[in-house]
């Protein structure tokens, strides 16, 4: 940005030309009074800065320049030292951007601590950050505070109308040294603000305890970083991962913004040329000191929603939870141009702590309210499985076996639905399944009379329930009347996928062997509905249940793709929400 | 005799709501157990109401409520979910809560029909 100029420091520096120049005689009159005028203000303006304000007002009358301005050394937000224009005048008045120390005429003038007089510095600095505008001769004094240097109060003039003089020189050295004493106060004042920030970050983790709204909660850390970092405006938005190829960022509280602005900025993605927008791009904290030079903004969309909402300069810090995710951001905004200092950046970094904190609490409620809400719908659905058993049942059985049967069914039920809580509701092995049903059965698996061969097949969630349920009454027909009754009776469980190509199916089969002859029941009660109505409703599947000679054989012919938990989503029976 | 649509996707719900309302003298059209077999039902067969399930194998049951609602056809949805979870559009909808009773289910079928 900064285009270096390639004449040699010493040609710059005319300091020794003052010697030799005709200069008007001392006015210590006007000197005098514009002493006095400034040590009222001090004495009753509120503000550093507005005593620093009529200093170089002062300077610029005085000396009849063209530009006056005070520049004091702070460190940045990467901790370098950069002069920042706490003050100007004339036709720079505008400009209160920040300079490196290297780079700017003020950081030679401290390096030698005495006044400097400079012919066209930006011969030898440059002007990218003073604009196009040139220095025909420009007087520095530094600005001394308790025998360190701080600052260089400084005037220009833009065209050689005149020439500095030594009673420009007394004057300004007097200015300077009133400004070294203006100094103590502005350490005072940030004393003060560092003092008051303090109290606000107090004040926000002390809202944060209590059982406020949430969105009064954004409110207050807004209001916070407005403080804080002494800005005009400020924002905090929420990152949604899941929104778009690379996530958005949605804005939860602002101070200031306009109507259009906070329209335009509801949704930000990582392409916006906002300070938010690249800050998610980056990955870091990114501070665009003066819109409107800089880089990523010139000619787009959101400059002219940031002028149009009277935005000059802006940072934006990304919110990270203490496990490094991304959660969101926090900006704030001033109406001139200006970058932030260390100690505002400090102050700011504890707050964005405490905002990403509140973030991920409000992500942990959210998740909980979503599983809280998912576990009661699981609940009372189950509960109207077990009430439709429960009445089934009672069709079935005389009332003495009806507390024994329908316990049985809701164990065989308990079975299933353990697994699916163990899988998060992801889904059931087919022979996981198997086994745990057959695990009251355990003599007889050990025995080989049950045995299972299939592939390795994962079952939807509903599919689970309805091929658990449909086991379970085989199960317990084949231990009161089929083959597991006798001694040497087998059964025989066999599943397989085929073909393997389009439109697979599910096969399955239960056989049974050597057990005592099996006649077909009276009447079709539960074990009939579970084992083959519920099984051709829940898949479109083809059922059958034969009572041959030899035992019992039920055999399922099913569309896979219903029964198996594999990317179609008709085949799971789990809803948007929750269990994530 | 009204004539009733089931669409349930939990096969023994199915079946009860079926058995109950058989023995409350209603007619039984069909039951469907996803969206698409609800809406061909809606289409193909004659009834004068349905018994609507909100969640549907993890579907919304809305398309089937739109699709009765352009018919013109009494419904009454069936949740475990609370009113704030129904379709949108059918927020204030005939509402029967999940686990119900054989009585509750009758009057409310009985009730979406009055309305009519």
């Amino acid at each position: 940005m900064k285009g270096r100029g390639s004449i040699p420091l010493e040609q710059v520096i005319i300091t020794a030309e003052l010697g030799a120049r005709p200069s008007r005689p001392p006015d210590y009159e006007t000197e005098s009074r514009t002493l006095a005028q400034l040590m009222a203000a001090l004495a009753h303006k509120p503000s550093v800065d507005g005593v620093l304000q009529s200093l170089v007002e002062s300077a610029l009358d005085l000396c009849r320049a063209h530009s006056a301005g005070v520049s004091v050394l702070e460190k940045d937000g990467k901790g370098d030292e950069v002069f920042c224009w706490r003050a100007a005048a004339g036709r720079w008045s505008f400009r209160r951007g920040d300079v490196v120390r290297r780079d700017s005429p003020s950081g030679t003038v401290l390096d030698a601590n005495e006044p400097m007089l400079m012919a066209h510095p930006e011969r030898h600095y440059g002007n990218g950050h003073a604009g196009a505008l040139p220095v025909a001769e420009a007087l520095f004094v530094p600005i001394a505070f308790k025998g360190k240097a701080v600052g260089t109060l400084w005037i220009a003039l833009h065209e050689k109308t005149r020439e500095f003089d030594r009673e420009d020189l007394r004057l300004m050295t007097s200015l300077g040294r009133f400004a070294g004493n203006a100094y103590q106060l502005l350490e005072q004042e940030l004393l003060t603000a560092e003092l008051h920030a303090a109290q606000r970050l107090q004040e926000v983790s002390t809202e944060l305890l209590g059982e406020n709204n949430i969105e009064t909660l954004y409110q207050k850390i807004v209001d916070a970083a407005v403080a804080i970092m002494r800005s005009n405006f400020a924002s905090m938005q929420m990152y949604y991962p899941e929104r778009g190829p690379r996530g958005e960022l949605k804005l939860l509280a602002h101070r200031g913004f306009s109507d259009d602005a906070a329209r335009a900025w509801t949704w930000v993605r990582p392409s916006a040329t906002t300070t938010c927008g690249v800050s998610l791009q980056r990955g870091e904290r990114v501070i665009a000191a003066d819109v409107e030079s800089c880089d990523f903004m010139a000619g787009t969309r959101d400059l002219e929603v940031c002028l149009g909402t009277g935005i000059r300069a802006a940072q934006s810090t990304p919110l990270v939870s203490r496990d490094g995710q991304l959660l969101g951001m926090i900006s704030t905004h001033w109406a001139r141009p200006h970058s932030p200092t260390e100690r505002d950046l400090r102050f700011f970094d504890v707050l964005a702590r405490q905002a990403a904190d509140l973030i991920e609490r409000t992500i942990a409620a959210d998740r909980t309210r979503a599983l809280l809400r998912e576990l009661s719908h699981r609940a009372k659905n189950i509960l109207t499985v077990v009430q439709a058993i429960a009445h089934q049942t009672a069709h079935d059985a005389d009332p003495t076996a009806f507390a024994d049967e329908f316990s049985a069914r809701l164990a065989g039920l308990a079975a299933t639905q353990d697994l699916l809580v163990q899988s998060d509701w992801r889904g059931v092995e087919l022979s996981e399944l198997m086994r745990s049903h057959l695990r009251f059965l355990g003599e007889l698996m050990g025995g080989g009379r049950i045995t299972c061969d299939g592939p390795a097949l994962r079952l939807a969630p509903a599919a689970a329930q309805t091929i658990g349920m449909a086991l379970h009454e085989l199960m317990t027909n084949a231990v009161k009347f089929g083959a597991l009754s006798n001694s040497d009776g087998t059964v025989a469980v066999t599943w397989r996928i085929s073909p393997d190509g389009v439109d697979p199916r599910f096969l399955m089969t239960w056989r049974e062997r050597d057990g005592p002859g099996v006649r077909p029941p009276g009447r079709r009660g539960f074990g009939h509905t579970a084992t083959v109505r519920s099984v051709e409703f829940a898949f479109d599947a083809k059922v059958s249940l034969d009572y041959a000679a030899e035992g019992v054989i039920w055999t399922v012919d099913a569309p896979a793709a219903a029964v198996l938990d594999e990317g179609t989503g008709s085949a799971r029976s789990q809803p948007e929400a929750g269990f994530r | 005799m009204a004539t009733v649509l089931i669409v349930e996707d939990e096969p023994l719900i199915a079946e009860m709501i079926e058995e109950h309302l058989r023995e409350a003298g209603f007619e039984i059209a069909g039951v469907a157990g996803s969206v698409e077999k609800a809406l061909a039902m809606v289409e193909a067969c004659h009834f004068e109401v349905a018994v609507l399930d909100v969640n549907l194998r993890g579907r919304s049951a809305q398309p089937v409520a739109m699709a009765l609602h352009a018919r013109g056809t009494p419904f009454l949805f069936l949740s475990g979910y609370g009113r704030v979870y129904l379709p949108e559009d059918f927020l204030t909808a005939p509402l029967l809560s999940k686990p119900f009773l054989h009585k509750d289910l009758i009057s409310a079928v009985r009730g979406v029909l009055q309305q009519k």
